[in-house]
């Protein structure tokens, strides 16, 4: 009887050597494959990304945090504290103002922060087989592993 | 699947690599936000065209802000006229340098702003074409390789130095120039000694020993590093992020009809 492991892996290289193993085991693309997830709203650049491409949320709290940093040097010359303590402090201040601005004005018009799920592996294997594959699996810092089939991996 | 505008063979060179990683650096395409650039711009003459990535243009800017200002003392002059001492900005300025510095700062600004939206244009159809992409390098000094990187850590290493996100990164040609410049400036204008002189409480001690010809340069200098490794690792990510699913669609693609589920035929 054949068993289905789907597995979760994250973006990192340990997908590549847990293929490069299924190959070696003599898994092809047909007994394994991989469906990377896409975040479903994602589309392809257009033009308007030309003028406004690039954001970030983190922008205004930059910018702001320059000028503060700037002016909290300049009169700390002439303030009780000197430039280094003033500087410091409107670099706090002025990022953290920058961002709550940044924040308001995103309210309206949602800046979603790019997800990444990961990348969905499958594998068909016979019931023997899926047990010792997930306790393998497991030293690969998978995030998780479902399985499809006659036995539950899981209740043996 | 998703937006690849198919090319007629992915062994042809891409007519606009998204991405190079090659000899001892990592360069790329990004959208470049128009404000912004104008912004880093006119912080620091040079730091609109790293914001783009053309770096050997950027440093001559960067070089040459350096030099101007401190020849024209610009910076003790902008001290001087924000403290309301205007006479002593008067004084302070050099006005054989003076008016050789305005029209190179604005060509800087301009500049920045119109390259970037003709390149903004290229990283739009960049991103649309499908082309293979690197992720790794090995060459007689150096390994660079894309991962997925946390970004809040590059810029928790660009607050301590600026440039060492940048090293973390694999971008090691921008990094060394950060940290040049980084170190030169703070070593010139006394920051090292300042602090010291604030934490102890000598305020006084810190005010006179700090020189504003040099510590001017001090704030865009640290917050653009910090930036710029804080978009660099967002959009590193994301590239690698795609060169790994292209790897995965053309080695274990998932074809519809070939994955069997049988838990229907037992009534589930």
């Amino acid at each position: 009887m054949t068993t289905e492991l789907v597995v979760l892996f994250p973006y990192n290289a340990n997908i590549e050597i847990v293929l490069d193993d299924l190959k070696r085991r003599g898994y092809t693309s047909n007994s394994a494959m991989t469906v990377p997830l896409h975040d479903p709203s994602e589309s392809p650049p257009t033009i308007a990304a030309v003028g406004t491409g690039g954001r970030s949320n983190w922008d205004i709290g930059f910018v702001l945090g320059t000028i503060g940093m700037l002016l909290g040097s300049i009169y700390g010359f002439v303030w009780p504290g000197g430039p280094v303590l003033w500087a410091l402090a409107g670099l706090i201040f002025s990022f953290g103002a920058g961002v709550g601005l940044d924040w308001l004005l995103r309210i309206r018009k949602i800046h979603r922060r790019r997800k990444r799920s990961g990348i969905v592996l499958w594998i068909r294997c016979d019931d023997a087989e899926a047990k010792r594959l997930q306790t393998w699996l497991a030293d690969f810092g998978v995030d998780g592993i479902g399985v499809i089939g006659e036995t539950s991996g899981l209740q043996g | 699947m998703m937006h690849r505008r198919k090319s007629i063979s992915l062994n042809s060179p891409a007519r606009y690599p998204r991405m190079t990683v090659k000899g001892i650096s990592i360069n790329y395409l990004r959208f470049s936000n128009a404000y912004m650039t104008i912004w880093w711009g006119m912080a620091f003459p040079g730091f609109g065209q790293w914001f783009q990535g053309r770096y050997f243009y950027g440093l001559i800017l960067i070089v040459w802000e350096f030099f101007i200002n401190l020849q024209s003392n610009i910076n003790v002059a902008i001290c001087y006229t924000l403290a309301g001492r205007f006479d002593d900005a008067r004084q302070a300025i050099d006005q054989r340098w003076f008016l050789c510095y305005i029209a190179v700062y604005i060509f800087a600004v301009w500049d920045c702003y119109h390259v970037g939206i003709d390149l903004n244009r290229r990283v739009m159809l960049a991103e649309r074409e499908e082309q293979q992409q690197k992720s790794f390098s090995l060459s007689s000094l150096s390994i660079e390789l894309l991962a997925l990187r946390d970004s809040r850590l590059s810029v928790a290493w660009s607050l301590l130095v600026p440039g060492a996100g940048h090293f973390w990164l694999h971008r090691k040609l921008i990094a060394v120039f950060f940290m040049v410049i980084w170190i030169l400036t703070i070593v010139q204008s006394r920051v090292p000694q300042g602090v010291l002189y604030t934490m102890v409480g000598d305020f006084t001690g810190a005010t006179r020993v700090l020189k504003p010809e040099w510590l001017l340069f001090v704030p865009s200098l640290y917050l653009f590093a910090c930036y710029d490794a804080y978009v660099s690792t967002e959009r590193m990510n994301e590239l690698y992020v795609r060169e790994l699913n292209d790897y995965l669609a053309r080695r274990w693609r998932a074809v519809p009809g070939r994955v069997a589920f049988r838990g229907g035929e037992e009534g589930l």
